[in-house]
């Protein structure tokens, strides 16, 4: 088990010491501690310091069975699939599910969404990040900073007899490795029943700790489809000859479905600065590769290539769902 | 155990400031210039209970401004009481921020203990 251990005496002054830790890897792990109590004064190497890592192996074996994370969620209805994000957002604010975690990879397009409905609903919504600390309408609060604990907390600061609030976390999902921090949003999941303060945690993947995957409900913040990415196609392409004609337009669509509504402006803009209009080129080895290389997702006229571009697209959403629950599995777009 | 490091503490974090001031029951800090009986500081002004002038925690430099009259105008008791609460609600607040589960434990000769758990306990 690796820990800090930290005494700090009646006058301030702080010993810290560490236990478990492989050789100097002590010093990387206390040194964020050691940095932010003050300045350091005094250092003993303990004879543990020298010792080789062969010998310190199980300790790291012991430290890897962490408890997983769930593999089970409460995942949005196949007949609620259609509906756009904030219409089951909505909905499932006015039911009053009082924890909720959206998947998504476009924060900013689900905070805009969500403030957007907040203010059209007359609800309070404030937002945190590690980054930015907790914002109430846009404007910082000053209070408690970017303390994750304190950010949860302070939802109910904004509760009213009459009315919603909203506390949306972005990113939150790496901070629920610390029992007390898995704790607050249980006891405010609970809470938000009575106040009328709902939890948003909003997040790439879905790592819910046991002790929270019956409380929250999982909402997928879906990837742009062909009229979305139509869109932003015409918004980039303001000329008649930078934008394909229909039939290749539908290609280009087909070719970025499976894009984020960046990764899709990204690829049209790379392709307007090096073609001079939007079209598909070359050939397309997985997502993130072919937008370095400034060419949509397809294949030289390959109707081989079409048909698994197809197939991307319905895998996408549903397929890999599946490996997103687990902590180990990262989502690749395989073309 | 690896190694043993001796920390001296140094005010930088006006939040742990306000969190020291809640732990210990203090009125909230307050950012501004005091007066302190001949000179004048600037930073954020803790008032430490039955001392005369606030002292003054300039984040910046770390440094802190008081005037006490060598103990008549207020007990350094106090003092050492808050830069202890300041180091404990600092060092909770980094390990949050880390991840790490936080436990805090009183020892019987006034210090505290804080064991951190790398990585949590989920």
């Amino acid at each position: 088990m690796k820990i800090i251990e930290i005494i700090i005496a009646p006058n301030g002054q702080s010993t810290v010491e560490t236990k478990g830790f492989i050789g100097s890897k002590c010093r990387d792990a206390s040194r964020f501690i050691e940095q932010a109590i003050g300045q350091q004064t005094n250092e003993i190497l303990k004879s543990e310091f020298h010792q080789a890592a062969t010998t310190q192996q199980q300790i790291q074996q012991g430290q890897s069975h962490k408890a997983c994370y769930c593999t089970s969620h409460k995942h949005l209805s196949q007949e609620n699939f259609h509906m756009s994000l904030i219409e089951r957002f909505s909905e499932y604010v006015r039911a009053c599910l009082t924890g909720l975690w959206i998947e998504s990879h476009e924060h900013q397009d689900a905070l805009m969404a969500i403030a957007l409905l907040c203010r059209q609903e007359h609800w309070r919504l404030a937002t945190w990040d590690i980054e930015q600390g907790l914002r109430v309408d846009g404007a910082k609060i000053e209070a408690n900073g970017n303390d994750p604990l304190a950010a949860i907390t302070s939802v109910n600061s904004l509760a009213t007899s009459d009315g919603t609030a909203i506390l949306v976390l972005q990113n939150f999902h790496r901070f629920l490795q610390s029992a007390e921090i898995v704790q607050a949003p249980s006891q405010q999941v609970i809470a938000g029943k009575q106040n009328g303060t709902i939890v948003v945690v909003l997040s790439p993947v879905v790592q819910l700790p046991v002790e929270l995957e019956k409380l929250f409900v999982v909402l997928e913040h879906e990837l742009p489809d062909r009229a979305q990415l139509s869109e932003i196609a015409r918004g980039i392409a303001t000329e008649a000859s930078e934008l394909p004609a229909r039939q290749e337009l539908a290609t280009v669509l087909d070719a970025a479905a499976g894009l984020t509504r960046l990764e899709a402006e990204n690829a049209f803009s790379l392709s307007l600065v090096r073609h001079g209009r939007i079209l598909v080129t070359g050939r397309c080895t997985g997502g993130r590769t072919s937008l370095a290389a400034g060419t949509l997702a397809g294949s030289r006229g390959s109707g081989v290539v079409k048909i698994s571009l197809t197939a991307t697209r319905i895998i996408m959403p549903r397929a890999l769902r599946g490996s997103l629950h687990s902590p180990h599995c990262s989502p690749h777009r395989s073309m | 155990m690896s190694h043993i490091v001796e920390i001296k503490t140094e005010i930088r974090d006006p939040v742990a400031i306000r969190a020291a001031c809640q732990r210990l029951t203090l009125p909230e800090p307050v950012f501004g210039e005091v007066k302190l009986f001949t000179t004048s500081a600037t930073g954020w002004a803790v008032k430490l209970p039955e001392w005369k002038y606030p002292v003054v925690c300039d984040v910046n430099t770390a440094k802190i401004a008081y005037d006490n009259y060598e103990g008549r105008w207020g007990d350094p008791k106090h003092l050492d009481g808050f830069l202890q609460g300041y180091a404990v609600e600092k060092a909770k607040l980094e390990a949050r921020k880390k991840g790490h589960s936080v436990f805090e434990q009183p020892l019987t000769d006034g210090s505290i203990k804080l064991t951190i758990r790398v990585g949590g306990v989920a």
